[in-house]
């Protein structure tokens, strides 16, 4: 198992080094100077351009922190390539550098942003699945039922519709119907982070987003969990469990379910790694701090060093995600995890 | 899992009613209504089994073997099964009329039933040991301890070395000669009275079937219970079973004892299987003959015989008219239009049988016949 | 040669009249893949509503021209004057959508949108497909080196977050309709590429493939003639539901402002513009909504149609 797992960790650097590289070829080749956007429309005087410059890099200076001049007394451009190690040189120090625009630690404003998107990855992720296992049983068990019918309808239009949209529409029935129907007295919060004098309990505000994060894979669990569990109901040694004699309840819950669960789990964990990786699109519609709204910002003002070190931890972690499904895969799967013993 | 109900009393613990048989099927039919019509996959079964009785039920894939005794077993989905006449009494009790709860007694506890394919029929995530012993603890109430050590016992009791260390196992890790064994050990683990094995043999090496067989046989001779089986290969039920159904589309052709069937056949279908049986052709330096064509579509039965298209030896009444059961010796009856003709039986049955000098008259069984022939 | 003739005669009479049950089942002489799944896909009612709805949704865009500016007005220009008058009203019979803050219909909008959308949905996914099939087809076919740098490439475009790097790609190369195609086009390959490579090695060793080559067919030959009608049916199924997925992109990329350049009308420019109304005239933004919903789900559910009747395996969820 430790092999596997230190294979696995090779196998992730070609990917990461290609994934931080392709990056940053494109932030080279994106239209417009950064440093010049950082002023907007005033125009920053040249020697603090400099200055900029040199701080991120940009620009070649010797060990003082000097700027060094060429023989026309301009200064020097620093290549991308020796750009792209002295990135990888200070990832290995824990250093993603600064913000151009703000000047700020990149880390640490990651540190800021990203717990609330694990937040509410979270709280999107136990709704996925339990509404999602839940749904996809109940669908599984009453074929051709009322609540199949209902589950498959639900869940077909919600992998059709936009999240963004969703997020919209639960905003447009739960911050403003409900609000308009009880007369002021019930209503979700359907924007921001509860501050320091919510306006709403604090849990309130992760409802709306948490519902819209989860909901397009809560779809996609519940079909899934139905049609795995289907599947397994069909096999052989759920005949072989009927003819022993067992209710149709323990061959669901005692024979069935642990074997089409295991494609269930790691889907969820799967996309729990998706959603660590911040939602671009429900963080922008809820005005959620996270990171996925950090970095869209920061992709749109070409603040690069935020956009690097964004994906950089994004990358990481959907890595570390994805490593820990697989090996508790093997865990749930006895196949697996005795696999090789019994090959030999 | 505890025991459902302590006041409940098992069928097997009572007795057989007077003048009838430890488990009678019949005249069952069981059709299944599916989008392409219905399906005639058990049309009209009879039988009777005694306990330390081994029937052998024979016929190809498709001749409704399996889902006879899936029904009898109360295995079938319902719909798109449908039981469309026909009874299958046990010790004096109607199974196909018992509650669900009651089968649920029945199955694994009186009742057992192993199945073709090893590979596939052992629940994959849970250890073998409480794959054998959950029928005890379902039937008979054991704890969770006394299960594991009685599936011990089971595992040593089948030939399987180091039951202790296996029962902690896997299904993964057992081999498909050793996973047939622990499905009979899981399958007699609450002494059944009777057996049902379908195909159990089908999946294994040639020597491996033989082992498996005779595990059968000796544990048969230890509990006492009765077995059906299963298989398309006669070869496989020649030594072990007392009586013989030959099936064909749903319909049992032909039934007698081992040994008419294998001297004394009065069928062409029985005499192909016979011609088709390695050792047999081997024995008598011929050929193997294999059966040509494919068996009939069960939704579309042909008017007459429905052999009669793949029959070498088919005439216009066999096309035309659905033959009668002519009922030879005790018992033994076979559904061919030319059942009585010793000539007809003379000249084309295969050696095994023309070697009996005599054979019997047969008289045809009217009460059966006017049903068969109107059809 | 007559008295053969004779004895056949009769025993093909009697084949006949034997086999005569058999064959009244087989009516249906076609037997091909294509007509067996073109049979099964009658059948089932939601893949033909959606092929309905698709057929529809094309036909209403395509003669937009034709009609559109004439009955519901315009979906761009407007001037001063109606812009005041007609600004944001509620859905009528005139304007069954309503009207937007500068006066202009909102289904003329939407059905001009359902160009852009259709258009993007069909050219990005062809882009994909078609990179997908050339990478997919060299990886499996070649194997090896070129096998190990797709693959891995693959990995790495899926291992990125693929909304940010749509967005990074939108970023580099800057708005407009075309660009939304390269970005989403080229975003999309790698899945393609390991549906086909897969197809491609589950038949490249197949006996009619070693046939084909020992009878001194060429590669790209192999390919085109034997390996791409045999997985084909996974590459349609799985090109009908990116269709809806790569619709949903724009949606995306438009709501963030990052796609068709205003006033063009793409459905999530439109619902970008109604979220500011969403108080006031949520008609603004659940009309072109719902527009997206009822098209990607038509595609949905015609890839499902298309899956059940071509028996094609999917392999990722």
């Amino acid at each position: 198992m430790l092999r596997y797992i230190l294979k696995r960790v090779l196998q992730f650097i070609p990917v990461f080094l290609g994934v931080t590289l392709i990056l940053f070829i494109l932030q080279n080749v994106v239209p417009g100077d950064p440093i010049k956007l950082i002023a907007g429309e005033r125009k920053l005087d040249p020697v603090t351009e400099m200055n900029i410059r040199a701080a991120h890099g940009l620009i070649k200076t010797d060990a003082d922190g000097n700027i060094i001049y060429d023989e026309n007394g301009d200064t020097i451009e620093t290549p991308m390539v020796e750009r792209y190690f002295d990135y990888l040189g200070g990832l290995l120090q824990g250093d993603l550098g600064t913000s151009y625009q703000k000047g700020r630690e990149v880390t640490e404003m990651i540190l800021e942003a990203y717990p609330y998107t694990v937040q509410i990855a979270l709280v999107a992720i136990v709704i996925e699945a339990i509404v999602g296992i839940g749904a996809g049983i109940i669908s599984a068990i009453k074929r051709y039922s009322f609540w199949d019918v209902l589950v498959t309808l639900v869940t077909s239009a919600l992998v059709a519709m936009p999240a963004f949209w969703l997020g919209l529409l639960l905003q447009l029935f739960f911050g403003i119907w409900l609000k308009d129907l009880s007369g002021g007295a019930l209503a979700l919060p359907i924007s921001g982070v509860p501050g320091p004098r919510p306006q709403f309990a604090g849990w309130m505000y992760y409802i709306l987003p948490a519902v819209t994060l989860a909901a397009i894979s809560t779809a996609y669990t519940a079909r899934i969990m139905r049609s795995q569990l289907i599947e397994v109901m069909n096999q052989d040694y759920i005949r072989t469990a009927k003819a022993k004699g067992l209710s149709k309840r323990d061959i669901i819950f005692k024979h069935a379910l642990k074997n089409a669960l295991i494609p269930v789990v790691t889907y969820v964990g799967m996309d729990f790694g998706a959603m660590l990786a911040g939602a671009i699109l429900t963080e922008t519609v809820f005005n959620w701090p996270g990171i996925g709204q950090q970095t869209y910002t920061a992709i749109t003002r070409r603040d690069w060093p935020i956009v690097m070190g964004s994906v950089t931890v994004i990358v990481v972690v959907v890595m570390i995600i994805n490593l820990i499904v697989d090996v508790s895969y093997a865990f749930l799967d006895p196949r697996i995890r005795l696999g090789n013993k019994s090959e030999k | 899992m505890a025991k459902k109900n302590d006041s409940y009393v098992d069928i097997k613990t009572q007795p057989v009613p007077e003048g009838h048989h430890l488990l009678e099927v019949d005249d069952l039919k069981m059709y299944f209504h599916t989008e392409d019509g219905v399906v005639h996959a058990v049309d009209g079964v009879s039988y009777t089994l005694d306990r330390g009785e081994t029937l052998g039920v024979v016929g190809e894939s498709g001749s409704g073997k399996s889902v006879t005794a899936m029904t009898i077993m109360g295995l079938i989905s319902m719909p798109p099964g449908k039981i469309e006449g026909g009874s299958v009494t046990y010790r004096g009790h109607d199974l196909l009329n018992m509650s669900e709860e009651d089968m649920q007694h029945v199955r694994g506890n009186d009742i057992a039933m192993i199945f073709q394919d090893p590979m596939t029929s052992l629940n994959p995530v849970y250890k073998i040991g409480r794959q054998v012993g959950e029928g005890l603890r379902l039937h008979r109430g054991y704890s969770k301890e006394e299960a594991l050590k009685r599936a011990t016992e089971l595992l040593d009791l089948v030939g399987i070395p180091e039951p202790e260390k296996r029962v902690n196992e896997y299904p993964h890790q057992f081999s498909g000669g050793m996973r047939q064994r622990v499905m009979i050990a899981m399958a007699l683990a609450c002494d059944p009275d009777i057996l049902i094995a379908d195909e159990p043999t089908t999946a294994l090496d040639v020597t491996i079937q033989a082992q498996i067989i005779e595990l059968m046989q000796e544990m048969q001779e230890k509990n006492g219970n009765a077995i059906i089986m299963i298989t398309h290969d006669l070869g496989v039920v020649a030594d072990m079973a007392d009586k013989i159904m030959v099936m064909y589309a749903g319909h049992p052709v032909e039934f007698g004892t081992a040994d008419e069937i294998f001297y004394e056949s009065r069928h062409p279908y029985t005499w192909g299987l016979i011609r088709s049986i390695p050792e047999q052709a081997t024995d008598e330096k011929k050929p193997l003959t294999p059966i040509h064509g494919n068996p009939p579509s069960l939704v579309n039965l042909p008017a007459g015989c429905a052999f009669a298209p793949r029959c070498p030896y088919a005439t216009e009444l066999c096309h035309k008219e659905r033959p009668k059961k002519y009922v030879m010796s005790d018992g033994h009856y076979s559904e061919c239009h030319y059942a009585d003709d010793d000539a007809f039986v003379k000249k084309f049955a295969p050696d095994t049988s023309r070697s009996r000098a005599t054979i019997p008259a047969a008289i045809p069984d009217d009460v059966e016949a006017t049903k068969g022939g109107d059809a | 040669m007559q008295y053969p003739l004779d004895l056949d005669t009769r025993a093909d009479e009697c084949a006949a009249a034997a086999e005569a049950p058999v064959n009244a089942e087989d009516s249906n002489p076609s037997r091909t893949l294509w007509g067996d799944a073109f049979k099964r896909l009658k059948k089932n009612r939601l893949a033909i509503f959606a092929i309905i709805w698709i057929l529809f949704v094309v036909v209403v865009a395509a003669t937009a021209d034709l009609w559109v500016p004439q009955v519901l007005g315009a979906p761009n220009a407007s001037d001063t004057a109606t812009m005041v008058m007609n600004s944001r009203l509620a859905p009528s019979l005139q304007h069954p959508f309503g009207t937007d803050t500068l006066g202009r219909d909102v289904l003329s909008r939407v059905i001009y949108g359902a160009r852009i959308s259709l258009t993007v949905g069909i050219v990005a996914t062809g882009i994909s497909t078609i990179i997908g099939l050339v990478l997919g087809a060299i990886a499996a076919y070649y194997g090896g080196l070129w096998d190990t740098i797709i693959m891995r490439l693959a990995d790495i475009f899926l291992a990125f977050p693929y909304t940010l790097f749509v967005i990074a790609m939108i970023a580099v190369i800057g708005n407009g309709i075309q660009n939304v195609f390269i970005a989403i086009g080229i975003l999309g390959w790698p899945s393609i590429a390991r549906v086909f490579r897969s197809a491609i090695l589950s038949v490249k060793e197949s006996d009619y493939v070693d046939a084909a080559r020992s009878m001194g067919a060429s590669d790209v030959r192999i390919i085109a003639r034997h390996i791409f009608p045999n997985s084909v049916a996974s590459i349609v199924v799985y090109a009908t539901m990116n269709i809806g997925g790569a619709i949903l992109t724009e949606s995306a990329l438009s709501f963030l402002g990052l796609g068709v350049i205003p006033p063009d009308p793409s459905w999530g420019t439109l619902i970008q513009e109604g979220q500011k109304f969403l108080q006031t005239e949520p008609w603004l933004m659940i009309m072109p909504g719902l527009a997206i919903l009822t098209t990607v789900l038509a595609f949905t559910l015609l890839g499902d149609g298309l899956r059940d009747a071509l028996d094609v395996k999917m392999k990722d969820a």
